[in-house]
């Protein structure tokens, strides 16, 4: 049908010899001719449509020459191989001279040799690349020559020479102004060139990306098949757009590495699908590996004695089809069972994609119009699309956990702190409690002992009669003494005994004065008592403030002398006086309450207490240590 | 600096609300001939208002006053009697009640059991410019200023004025904290003791000033006082 449109949009040009020169030439229908021949020959320079005997074939464009079947009986050499020059014949009506220069457009062409065009008999274009990879998915843009007295060809020739075992064939031929058909080419290069070429080497840098990332952490394996994908399709892609110029390697290892790129991406696909849904079909995973490699080693240019990989790529391509089928029918059986919709979407795809390679192969081997694209790079794209959209998925979804796994830290964390400090404040409030109770302990005891208790006799004296009014207030005197004392122990001292010392003078220096006796004061600094809290200095207060309420009431002493040193581990505080003197013996048998008290209060601060006595007086020796073994709590 | 003297006598004011002592103050001082008692208030509003009359030479002041602190009073005469001496007179010498009576101006203390010739020795030492002190207290106003010298070692701190001690009063203080009386200290220091006793003195007049400017620095800090 669209042949038959075709000839009559040429007839009805050529009915009308003058044309629009702002419109464009669609040539739909040409002549061809072929002329066999063995090995490939170089085009000549000129050459005359006359000069080419033989019967001209009218065809309709695009046309597809399909591989001939060759009789057994000819020898193919790969070295110089059975060929066929087929030549292809435009008549282009009279134009009327342009502005501008006019342009031959081709939007395909196929040959597995070369191609050349001349114009009026003259060569306008011929590639330049290998036989194989000639460019054959580059749209040909062909400047007609604009020199002096040119015009515009009548005739356009095509020459398109190939073996006789592989097809060929040319789109519809376009001829025209430029601004009436560069957009045509330029869409068509853009779409069929220069997209695949972008897009690859866009993927290639993000599966850099993947990689980096794989390489600070191991044992995220999607992260390297991400690269492993991104690598086998840039390779896969150098298809589409290389071949206009000789390739910087053998056309075999070009062939061996795209059409192989396909089987790795592949074979990628699949273990991706099985990261997706987690169940690796054990029968397919060697299935692959084995058809990958087996191709893969099989196709080595290496082994000069079987058929290139071009040759064999059409039955490369049905093993493809059949493996990428599987792998996709398989991976979304995988996904539909464990309904992973990211393996479900990529697997679908997968399946898809196949119809596109199949549409490919049929391209190829010039089942369908020729002057249709490739579809491989579009379902490459997309393709790569599902999987970047997967890996930012799972990207994105990493930072949200770790973000998730901060927050709960932090809030863990809050919970901790307040924990920690409704505990801290719980023991500061156990250890207040415990203060106060040790502390009013401290003082019950302390007026139990001592104010109390002078209270209470100095009441049963009073009582009795037996006391007169200065006795009294002697009683008193000491009870209020007791009091200062018991208020001065509340002070800190910092571990200061000389201060400790300094306070009982300041408080019984008064009595001494008023009993006229002289005191001595030759203390020297000592070390500091870390022990000496209210408790452990009332305790000293009190053994020493008995040693002078002793030596005031019993002795008759004129002089008293206080001392401080320091005795080995202890630091000594001696009392000494120049009175009468005790037994110290009996005295201790007979259970003073004074002396037991003082004994008493000495031990339960780690100190020791000496007398020496004898007539000429008395030494008391209160032993403190530096350092207290057991903490008394 | 003595201003003893037989044609003036030492005039004494009282607040003080205990009836007991204040007897016991009103015949010690009879019984001296160089002193005559002004006047006996027995609450903090009677307190300020006798700040109204002539100057005292030392003022007595109880500080658990029934209507209020003698706090203020020992304030407000600080102010209004600038020459007048002033002694807190309290029952056991504790350092929370003198150090508070001290940053507000008084310059001694005067312990309640104290003998009565105690008490008359105490008020003429205070008028001949002496100070009384205690070990705890000298520790007390040793800290105090140490603490100074660290927060004025640090260069932000502004100097704010606060007066330091000199090496002599440090000296002093750290006798008394070991338990030497001011005669013990004087033959020490080769000084006699009545300057000891005026070091004291002066130690006090530097801890009022001293407190108060902290007071000042504080209101500045809390934003109740421009610049």
């Amino acid at each position: 049908m669209r042949d038959y449109l075709g000839l009559l949009v040429l007839g009805a040009t050529l009915w009308h010899p003058q044309v629009q020169a702002s419109e464009p030439l669609h040539f739909t229908f040409a002549e061809i001719m072929s002329i066999e021949g063995r090995g490939y020959s170089p085009p000549p320079y000129t050459i005359d449509a006359g000069d080419l005997h033989g019967e001209w074939q009218p065809v309709a464009l695009p046309h597809a020459l399909l591989p001939q079947r060759i009789d057994a009986a000819l020898h193919d050499d790969p070295s110089s191989p059975l060929t066929v020059v087929t030549w292809y014949r435009l008549q282009v009506p009279k134009l009327a001279p342009a502005a501008e220069p006019r342009y031959l457009y081709i939007p395909r062409w196929k040959t597995d040799g070369q191609i050349a065009v001349y114009g009026d008999s003259r060569l306008l274009y011929q590639s330049h690349a290998s036989m194989e990879w000639n460019g054959w998915n580059l749209p040909l843009w062909i400047a007609l020559d604009e020199t002096a007295g040119t015009i515009t060809p009548r005739v356009i020739l095509l020459r398109v020479e190939r073996p006789r075992k592989s097809g060929g064939g040319i789109s519809s031929v376009w001829l025209g102004e430029e601004n009436s058909l560069v957009w045509g080419y330029r869409v068509r290069d853009v779409l069929q060139v220069q997209l695949p070429f972008m897009s690859s080497a866009a993927f290639l840098a993000l599966g850099l990306f993947a990689l980096f990332v794989w390489l600070r952490q191991r044992d995220q394996s999607l992260y390297l098949l991400f690269f492993c994908l991104s690598l086998t399709s840039y390779l896969r892609s150098m298809h589409f757009y290389m071949g206009a110029e000789r390739l910087p390697i053998s056309d075999d290892w070009f062939s061996w590495l795209t059409v192989n790129s396909l089987f790795w991406m592949i074979a990628t696909v699949h273990f991706f699908l099985n990261y997706l849904h987690r169940r690796p079909p054990v029968w397919l995973n060697r299935t692959v590996i084995g058809v990958t490699v087996v191709i893969s080693i099989a196709t080595l240019p290496l082994f000069s004695a079987l058929p290139n990989v071009y040759i064999l790529s059409a039955l490369a391509y049905v093993i493809l089809l059949a493996m990428g089928t599987a792998v996709a029918t398989v991976g979304l059986r995988k996904s539909l069972e464990v309904r992973s919709r990211d393996g479900i979407f990529l697997a679908s795809w997968g399946l898809l994609g196949m119809l596109f390679g199949l549409y490919d192969w049929m391209l190829q081997n010039n089942y369908v119009n020729i002057e249709g694209s490739y579809l491989g790079s579009y379902s490459n794209i997309i393709a790569f699309l599902i999987f970047t959209y997967i890996m930012f998925r799972r990207y994105v979804g990493a930072i949200e956990d770790v973000k998730q796994v901060n927050a709960s830290l932090a809030m863990r964390l809050q919970a901790r702190e307040a924990e920690l400090t409704q505990s801290h404040e719980r023991l500061r409030e156990i250890e207040h409690r415990q203060t106060l109770s040790q502390e009013r302990q401290r003082l019950m005891q302390d007026m139990h002992d001592g104010l109390g208790s002078s209270l209470v006799s100095a009441l049963r004296v009073v009582e009795h009669g037996r006391m007169d009014e200065a006795d009294v207030g002697q009683v008193l005197k000491g009870c209020i003494d007791d009091l200062k004392l018991a208020i001065d122990s509340m002070e800190p001292v910092d571990a200061d005994l000389l201060l400790l010392l300094a306070t009982l003078r300041f408080r019984l220096g008064p009595r001494l004065e008023s009993t006229g006796i002289t005191l001595r004061w030759e203390v020297k600094n000592v070390p500091a008592l870390d022990w000496l809290d209210p408790k452990n200095a009332l305790h000293i207060l009190r053994i020493l403030q008995e040693v002078f309420t002793n030596i005031i009431k019993h002795t008759h002493a004129t002089e008293i002398r206080v001392a401080t040193g320091v005795e080995g581990d202890y630091v000594a505080v001696t009392i000494s006086d120049n009175g009468q003197g005790f037994d110290v013996e009996s005295a201790l048998k007979s259970g003073g309450k004074g002396l037991s008290n003082q004994m008493r209060r000495a031990e339960s601060i780690g100190a020791e207490i000496k007398w020496d006595s004898n007539i000429a007086g008395t030494c008391f020796t209160l032993l403190l240590p530096i350092k207290r073994k057991k903490p008394d709590m | 600096m003595q201003r003893v003297s037989n044609s003036s006598q030492i005039r004494v004011a009282l607040v003080e609300d205990d009836v007991n002592f204040q007897n016991a103050l009103i015949d010690a001082i009879g019984a001296a001939p160089d002193m005559t008692l002004q006047s006996v208030a027995g609450t903090r509003a009677l307190g300020l208002q006798a700040l109204d009359q002539i100057q005292a030479d030392v003022l007595l002041v109880d500080l658990g006053l029934p209507d209020g602190s003698g706090i203020d009073v020992i304030r407000a005469a600080h102010t209004k009697w600038p020459g007048c001496n002033i002694m807190v007179s309290t029952t056991f010498g504790d350092e929370l009640h003198v150090m508070q009576s001290l940053e507000a101006g008084a310059s001694g203390y005067l312990l309640k059991d104290s003998a009565p010739e105690r008490m008359v020795f105490e008020i003429r030492s205070l008028y001949s410019g002496g100070s009384p002190i205690s070990p705890l207290i000298a520790r007390q106003i040793l800290m105090r200023f140490r603490q100074d010298d660290k927060s004025a070692a640090a260069p932000l701190e502004p100097a704010s004025g606060k007066p330091a001690l000199s090496a002599r009063e440090q000296e002093v203080l750290e006798y008394i904290t070991k338990g030497f009386t001011s005669d013990e200290i004087a033959v020490i220091m080769s000084v006699s003791r009545h300057t000891v006793l005026t070091y004291v003195r002066r130690i006090y007049a530097k801890l009022e000033v001293n407190s108060k400017a902290e007071a000042i620095y504080e209101a500045r800090n809390q934003g109740l006082l421009n610049d």
